[in-house]
């Protein structure tokens, strides 16, 4: 059974520290949610999971089934059995999602062996059909010129077929309307297995809608300050997050700088509709 | 005057070639001769309009294909080109009226070689020609090769050409739209390691109205070479509602290699669509980032990055014989 612990993880880009202790614990079978507002560290959390190049962990421990994650490049964390469904994953022209997708499938294989062609497009055409994509997904461009719901069902669509052990969705919801949420939330859903831990960063609750997350947590400063149940969901989506500011005394919430938030720059639902 | 029957690729089928060959060698006195003598002597490849005055003065050998008019050919004509020592050549390409052709050529030899290859191409009314040629000579080659073409009313070119060997190279693409709603795209793929200079030049100029010129240049410079791109989309007054646009685009893997895009447009009409641009830089570390997020390993991650931005030699990889010769050449080329 995969576990993943985070110990008093602290981590900084250029300047700004901005995660200042995390502690948290995710089995196998368990689905979490961090939520927050914007600026607070939540997407950096991820980020620095899964190893990304901006950021330097200055305290603290990660560990993947007691394997030291800190010490792995990404691609180790990967086929270690990490997922990071990515905020704004980049686009790769002249990639195909097919032969990105075979390599990271042939990448999980010892050296000599490769997966099999027939079962690979039997796999991804099944994919393809239940995410709803368009049929020649796979011999378009990895996520050129997708649009921002395409890119998060593409997403989601790799983490299909490469069955990671830990999935991080971060932001997943951001960018798809109604019919996008819930294809979404059916297909995380029946990924569920006591072999598969979930963590999902989130602003808004509504994917909550359609993933069930047994434990939330709320991020501000950097930290996870609070932890709940169902029930600090739903008070959060009642009454926003000033309650829990003025509860702990926290003046000032965020830990990235105003504008260096990439959440700020992602697509609206109303845009995401009319362009699909 | 011969009659060949050009089929380089065995049971490929080929085409029927009028040619005449006039010298297996080069004539000395010549003012080829010279040029070349002098390159020898200076290292690195002539001006072109000395290469293409070389050229016409002294053809040691020269093919001529024509395709009839309203000819169209199911499967594409390949040229092979392959010699050795030195060589001075003229391919003399004519397109009849609203005959449509596809061509796949390949340039290649054994040994170092100078090479003075001139391509003269004239598409008639309603012509359509896709044309890609592929270069790979050794190193310690010196080439230079000059593609002109002539473009009338309503037809439309499809040029993709590549420099994958380890020649010094110079290459132009030169384009002249005669004719009104006539169009050319034109898209130049280079690699460059070791010391090698390649300098690769598309231009495209409008003299009738309503014609489209797209360039695109990607190239990938490795070690300590250098590639310069230089492209120009010249728009003559009163050539109204044409569409001139560029793109530059490089990457840049050697710690000491140098790439360069000099995009240029030339502009008497204010009625058109002019567009020009470069992208030059390291390999997107956002991309090798998701890339290596997904299990690929530094270097296969590299590898698919670099095979992806040559996409335009995809119509060379879907040839059987050549896809191995290219996939090869790419990883020696970029060490991926």
């Amino acid at each position: 059974m995969a576990t993943l612990e985070i110990r008093n993880l602290h981590a900084r880009a250029g300047e700004h520290d901005i995660l200042r202790g995390v502690d948290l614990k995710i089995e196998g079978g368990q689905s979490h949610a961090i939520m927050g507002p914007n600026g607070t560290g939540k997407s950096t959390l991820a980020s620095v999971i899964m190893g990304h190049p901006r950021y330097e962990v200055t305290a603290g421990s990660v560990t993947l089934d007691g394997e030291d994650v800190l010490s792995m490049t990404t691609d180790e964390r990967a086929r270690a059995g990490l997922f990071l469904a990515m905020q704004s994953p980049a686009e790769v022209p002249g990639v195909t999602n097919s032969d990105f997708i075979k390599s990271a499938m042939n990448a999980r294989l010892p050296e000599d062996e490769n997966v099999s062609l027939f079962k690979f497009i039997r796999e991804l055409d099944a994919a393809v059909d239940k995410l709803r994509m368009r049929e020649d997904l796979p011999h378009r461009y990895l996520n050129d010129g997708f649009s921002g719901g395409e890119k998060k069902r593409n997403e989601i669509l790799q983490m299909r077929l490469l069955k990671p052990s830990i999935a991080i969705l971060d932001e997943i919801d951001s960018g798809l309307d109604v019919d996008a949420l819930r294809v979404v939330g059916e297909n995380v859903t029946e990924m569920k297995s006591s072999g598969f831990g979930l963590l999902l960063i989130t602003h808004y609750q509504r994917i909550l809608d359609y993933i069930d997350a047994d434990t939330v947590h709320v991020m501000m400063q950097g930290r996870l300050v609070k932890t709940g149940d169902r029930e600090l969901m739903k008070r959060i989506d009642a009454d926003g997050y000033d309650w829990i500011k003025d509860e702990l005394g926290i003046e000032d919430e965020r830990v990235v700088p105003e504008g260096e938030d990439p959440a700020s720059l992602g697509e609206c639902a109303a845009k995401e509709a009319f362009e699909e | 005057m011969t009659t060949t029957y050009l089929d380089p690729f065995g049971d490929r089928p080929g085409l029927l070639i009028e040619g005449g060959r006039l010298h297996n060698s080069l004539p000395e006195g010549t003012p080829l001769h010279a040029a070349f003598a002098k390159h020898d002597a200076e290292a690195g490849p002539q001006s072109e309009k000395e290469a293409v005055a070389a050229n016409d003065a002294a053809i040691a050998e020269r093919l001529v294909i024509r395709i009839p008019a309203s000819a169209a050919l199911s499967k594409p004509i390949h040229i092979l080109h392959r010699e050795q020592g030195s060589a001075n050549r003229q391919v003399r390409l004519i397109v009849e009226e609203n005959a449509t052709v596809d061509i796949l050529e390949w340039f290649a030899s054994d040994t170092p070689l100078v090479l003075n290859h001139v391509l003269r191409a004239s598409l008639a009314r309603g012509a359509t020609v896709r044309y890609a040629s592929l270069a790979a000579h050794p190193a310690n080659s010196a080439t230079t090769i000059h593609r002109l073409f002539e473009l009338s009313q309503g037809s439309s070119l499809h040029l993709r050409t590549g420099e994958i060997g380890d020649a010094d190279t110079h290459q132009s693409v030169e384009v002249g739209i005669d004719g009104s709603a006539a169009s050319a795209h034109v898209e130049t793929v280079a690699l460059t390691n070791q010391r090698q200079e390649a300098i690769l030049t598309s231009d495209i100029t409008h003299r009738a109205p309503q014609s489209e010129g797209r360039i695109e240049h990607y190239g990938v410079a490795n070690d300590e070479s250098f590639l310069a791109f230089e492209g120009a989309g010249r728009i003559h007054r009163g050539m109204h509602g044409s569409v001139a646009r560029q793109s530059n685009r490089g990457v840049v893997l050697g710690e000491t290699s140098r790439l360069d895009a000099n995009p240029l447009l030339y502009i008497d009409e204010h009625d058109v669509d002019a567009s020009h641009g470069a992208a030059i830089g390291r390999i997107d570390e956002e991309q090798l980032y998701y890339l290596m997020s997904r299990g690929l390993t530094e270097h296969e991650a590299q590898r698919l990055i670099i095979e992806g931005f040559l996409a335009p030699l995809s119509v060379f990889l879907e040839d059987e014989g050549l896809s191995g010769l290219i996939r090869e050449t790419l990883q020696t080329k970029t060490g991926r």
